[in-house]
């Protein structure tokens, strides 16, 4: 997990949990901030379609890189010996380096971020899909649904939007967000 | 992190048998996603013809309850919170330290079930944008049953990829007796 961010020349540490969660919270309000301007300026209209993945994709890679390793490229699947086949070689180019490699402490922080991330990203799928079929009326399922989203004073298209933006961020940026909000404090970087 | 060693009186204890009934699982489950919204279009009941195989092959891999093969995921693991019994008779105290009992997870199973997880959610992340794709888009006749086969692989895969990657990646077992 990254303990620096360097911002125009300036460098802000990450090592105290209580800041990363301030830049986490920024993160996710800028999100939030955009859909609900963007409705004001378009009513999503192009800014929902066209401009959507910007912050969608800003918001993820900063967080990724917070992270470091733990959602980086080369620590993604973990081997122990080097790939020999050449799918094996195609999907794990190269030897992870030293640096990427986890221990077993964030290991476990790593798999235990994305187990949680698992079940909140399968309700909220479930719950798109439950939207879509009543919006769209899918035929098996005209019978023994209850009526959500017709009924909704928002309208349909409208709710369907901002929860299918929400779980595409949820997706990208969750286990992330988990990582940096429950991590401890870390030891201040050293000058150099 | 597997209950069940013996599946319709064939033992499971060793990995390639495993295997073959993760493969013969998905090759069904994947087969029925694709034809079933063909098949029961116009049936009266086809939402429940439709989920509840779904359904019943999820409580035959487990995971999500104390049945099935794989052991249930929510058990209380080494590293959780001391349950409260705040305002519970004794006997309700009982009963619950009993049920926890029969559902702790040990230390190594709480991590291959995280582990399970952690992959699982590299393919249900890319599935989201499919799903968006699906949200976004107008529905006409032709592309209709495309999107209903789309919604029954990825319940599919909500319910049950955790549950096959631990079947597929447990080692072998000792076999019973």
């Amino acid at each position: 997990m990254k303990t620096e961010l360097v911002l125009l020349g300036n460098r802000i540490s990450l090592a105290s949990r209580g800041r990363r969660r301030w830049i986490v919270i920024l993160v996710h309000a800028g999100f939030v901030g955009y859909l609900v301007g963007s409705w004001f300026i378009d009513r999503w209209n192009v800014s929902g379609t066209l401009w959507l993945p910007l912050p969608l994709m800003a918001g993820a890679c900063l967080l990724s890189w917070m992270t470091g390793p733990l959602r980086g490229r080369n620590s993604l699947w973990r081997y122990k010996d080097p790939p020999t086949s050449r799918i094996g070689k195609l999907l794990l180019p190269k030897e992870p380096e030293a640096a990427d490699m986890l221990d077993e402490r964030e290991l476990r922080w790593r798999d235990r971020a994305h187990y949680w991330s698992y079940g909140v990203l399968s309700f909220g799928l479930l719950m798109l899909w439950v939207f879509i079929s009543q919006q769209r009326q899918m035929q098996f399922m005209e019978r023994g649904f209850p009526v959500l989203a017709s009924r909704h004073p928002w309208g349909n298209d409208n709710m369907l939007f901002c929860l299918a933006a929400c779980l595409l961020f949820a997706a990208f940026t969750l286990p992330q967000t988990l990582l940096l909000w429950f991590a401890p404090d870390m030891e201040e970087p050293h000058e150099d | 992190m597997i209950q069940q060693r013996k599946f319709l009186g064939i033992s499971l204890a060793r990995r390639s048998r495993r295997r073959t009934l993760v493969a013969g699982f998905w090759i069904m489950g994947f087969s029925f996603a694709v034809f079933a919204p063909f098949l029961f279009r116009g049936h009266p009941r086809q939402f429940s013809w439709v989920f509840l195989p779904f359904l019943a092959q999820a409580a035959l891999l487990g995971g999500e309850g104390r049945k099935g093969l794989v052991r249930d995921f929510h058990g209380h693991t080494p590293d959780n919170e001391p349950v409260d019994y705040s305002f519970m008779t004794p006997e309700d105290i009982a009963a619950r330290k009993e049920a926890e009992k029969q559902n702790r997870l040990d230390e190594r199973e709480a991590r291959a079930r995280d582990a399970a997880h952690y992959k699982a959610f590299e393919l249900l992340r890319w599935s989201v944008p499919l799903v968006a794709f699906a949200a976004f888009t107008e529905p006409f006749i032709g592309f209709a049953y495309v999107r209903q086969a789309l919604l029954l692989l990825v319940v599919l895969v909500i319910q049950a990829l955790p549950q096959s990657i631990l079947l597929w990646t447990e080692p072998d077992m000792e076999e019973e007796g």
